[in-house]
């Protein structure tokens, strides 16, 4: 089974606001694109709450191979509750957007091993260990910065989006 | 059924799904299928749809479908896309809807080396080509049924007024 160092176990984004959550979303996913990351969206849920409100609740899974050993990969959860379609006026221009409360929690993990090569045998195991602990260790010292650089730069696009397309 | 070693999933896994879409409100079923199905045969999809289930419960009606489609691409990749669809506590408009989606490249399906060298050493013959000659056409053909997979689920995300990429 590969190993996972978790880099980032959990942090979140919350906002209460006005936004529109189209651009949001689709922000998000170019980005996961110019970073060169994989992208699956496991899971979609939609719940009509009534009086025109909705829940949605969105799940994403996105991994970037960085060779035959070494995986990024982060875990996102988008919470939105009570989103509505609402109608605002700026400078003199209708806009449609959203109002609603967002959640964004995230986990970031490096993948070791993730082919599994040193799964073979128990020997194969200890090896992988202390090529991990004494071999390669300022790589994955490297990598594990690295990730978690990536992770907040998400983090940061998300909360600029939102505190930028505040009405 | 492919044999070990023949199929690559791209979306989910041979026992579980990989994406899901989820929707509880207001919905049409019966557009549903009718503005979804064309999709396959513009993609040029064989479309099979298969173990159809209904049953009447004090919570509504409840349907479960699935949708199986291939496509061979050439005289070795084939693509294929499998959608469970499950429609519950369905009365009148409202229902809930369960999309869950799997996406995979099968690869010599046609059995052509087992059948021209033998099944060990056809076996090892198909690995060797795939690991070595083809390797980086195996890799553009699961970017492509990925491509393909996912415009289905973007397909049935506009019939569920659901976000698009």
């Amino acid at each position: 089974m590969p190993q996972k160092d978790i880099i980032v176990p959990h942090v979140k984004v919350k906002d209460r606001s006005i936004f529109s959550l189209e651009e949001l979303y689709k922000l998000l996913i170019r980005w996961f694109e110019n970073y060169g990351y994989d992208f699956q969206e496991q899971e979609y849920r939609d719940e009509d709450m009534g009086e025109g409100k909705k829940h949605l609740e969105i799940k994403w899974y996105a991994e970037k191979k960085i060779d035959d050993y070494f995986k990024f990969v982060m875990e996102i959860n988008l919470f939105i509750l009570g989103l509505e379609s609402i109608e605002i006026e700026k400078d003199g221009i209708k806009y449609k957007t959203n109002r609603g409360e967002i959640e964004i929690r995230t986990k970031a993990y490096l993948l070791k091993d993730w082919n599994a090569k040193f799964e073979q045998s128990a020997f194969m195991k200890f090896f992988r260990d202390v090529y991990d602990k004494y071999i390669i260790r300022s790589r994955i010292e490297g990598y594990e910065g690295e990730l978690y650089e990536e992770t907040y730069k998400l983090l940061d696009e998300a909360k600029a989006f939102l505190n930028l397309h505040r009405f | 059924m492919a044999g070990p070693g023949k199929t690559e999933y791209v979306v989910g896994l041979p026992s579980t799904y990989g994406s899901e879409i989820r929707k509880k409100g207001i919905l049409d079923p019966k557009r549903f299928h009718k503005e979804v199905i064309p999709w396959f045969f513009e993609n040029k999809y064989i479309f099979n749809e298969t173990n159809i289930t209904n049953k009447d419960t004090t919570a509504g009606k409840e349907q479960k479908i699935i949708w199986n489609a291939f496509r061979k691409v050439d005289d070795y990749f084939k693509f294929n896309i499998e959608v469970e669809i499950l429609l519950f506590r369905w009365r009148g408009e409202k229902a809930e809807l369960n999309l869950r989606f799997k996406g995979w490249l099968e690869k010599d399906y046609m059995d052509k080396f087992r059948r021209r060298f033998g099944p060990k050493f056809g076996e090892f013959l198909r690995k060797i080509y795939e690991m070595y000659i083809v390797n980086e056409k195996i890799d553009k053909m699961k970017g492509k049924v990925w491509v393909e997979t996912n415009g289905l689920i973007d397909e049935c995300k506009k019939i569920t007024s659901s976000l698009l990429r």
